[in-house]
């Protein structure tokens, strides 16, 4: 039942948050918060006060949030029926929207420096344009299922497909807090696009996200090591995101412009791999 | 700075009326796609318009009253 596994999303995510949060903390030699502190923030956010600011447009304020929940279950089911991969590219890029959306809504200075960065964050998605082409001059495919299929043929795509596995993981590395690339909720900025949502709409946003951090795992795992029990997935996508934990905790937020370099330099690689495969083993 | 609260009052029972009747709406179309009542699509589609709702009506309702509550004034 999708509804189960929507709400069994949130909470895996909510504590891999959590998990990541605490796997930072202890890097940096800090104690950190109980790894289940993001259900408390949720819990928080919903009981404090919630309004939307004068200076909000009222109803992109409140329509985002709910926008945000819905695309990532759409994307959730995408991915448990095993659909196309071109459907959660544009879940990405309606995410991307989202994020722009949020910091505009509010009409501070804040969430405009917010929605400004997401926009130089779109980098982000040629990796993905990219990695998704790679996905499909590999297996032929750009049906989930299919290319599970040809994993179970072929081997793992993350030893056969190394680059675009790498492209894969700089993009989730994007996304997961407290990563290098998160120039969009930077604290100079205090919570970027994030900042005016408060009370209820930041609870709902909190569930939007960790619906999306298990979906971006639970894709890459799916993706480029392919078709496993439940619970190997969720271990899989623990490890995935402890990975990135070493790499948040280990590497300070990098610029908008080294962020998009890094970024454009991952997407070379994969063309470089890419026309390798087109003109040494040829496409499928 | 003062706090202008604009808001459009939106009160708790409508809040918890939404949210009861969003849950059902996901419930209902879940189980019926589960047991092949409807396609999946369309359960799917509709949790996943009826869920945010919730979400965000749940936690409204939730939330702290708006207003200003009686406060000491200690006077200076």
């Amino acid at each position: 039942m999708i509804l189960l596994y929507i709400i069994f999303a949130i909470i895996v995510g909510l504590l891999f948050h959590g998990i990541h949060r605490k796997v930072i903390a202890r890097i940096q030699t800090r104690p950190g918060p109980p790894i289940w502190q993001e259900f408390l923030h949720v819990m928080k956010f919903s009981f404090k006060q919630t309004w939307i600011p004068k200076t909000a447009s009222k109803v992109l304020f409140v329509a985002i949030v709910p926008a945000v929940i819905a695309i990532w279950a759409g994307a959730l089911y995408v991915l448990l029926t095993g659909g196309s991969l071109l459907v959660i590219f544009g879940v990405y890029l309606l995410h991307k929207i989202t994020e722009h959306g949020l910091g505009l809504s509010s009409g501070s200075p804040y969430g405009k420096f917010g929605a400004i960065r997401s926009v130089l964050s779109a980098a982000s998605e040629i990796p993905l344009i990219a990695s998704i082409a790679g996905i499909y001059f590999v297996t032929g495919s750009l049906m989930i299922s299919d290319i599970v299929a040809y994993q179970a043929d072929h081997g793992i795509l993350l030893i056969t497909a190394l680059p675009i596995a790498l492209a894969m993981y700089v993009i989730i590395l994007s996304k997961v807090p407290y990563s290098p690339f998160g120039i969009i909720e930077a604290k100079e900025i205090v919570s970027g696009n994030k900042t005016e949502h408060f009370g209820a709409f930041r609870a709902g946003l909190e569930v939007g996200f960790a619906l999306k951090t298990f979906v971006l795992l639970a894709v890459f795992v799916t993706l480029f090591i392919g078709a496993m029990p439940f619970w190997m997935l969720l271990v899989a996508s623990l490890i995935l995101l402890l990975t990135m934990s070493f790499i948040c905790a280990l590497t300070p937020m990098l610029s908008p412009y080294d962020a998009v370099t890094i970024q454009i330099g991952v997407i070379i690689i994969v063309i470089i791999y890419m026309a390798f495969i087109a003109f040494a083993g040829g496409m499928p | 700075m003062i706090r202008k609260e604009t808001e459009k009052k939106i009160s708790k029972g409508q809040a918890k009326a939404a949210a009861l009747i969003s849950a059902i709406i996901c419930i209902t179309a879940s189980a019926l796609a589960f047991t092949g009542h409807i396609d999946g699509w369309l359960g799917a589609g509709i949790v996943v318009v009826a869920f945010p709702v919730f979400v965000l009506s749940l936690f409204t309702a939730l939330r702290e009253s708006t207003k200003d509550g009686d406060y000491p004034f200690v006077g200076y």
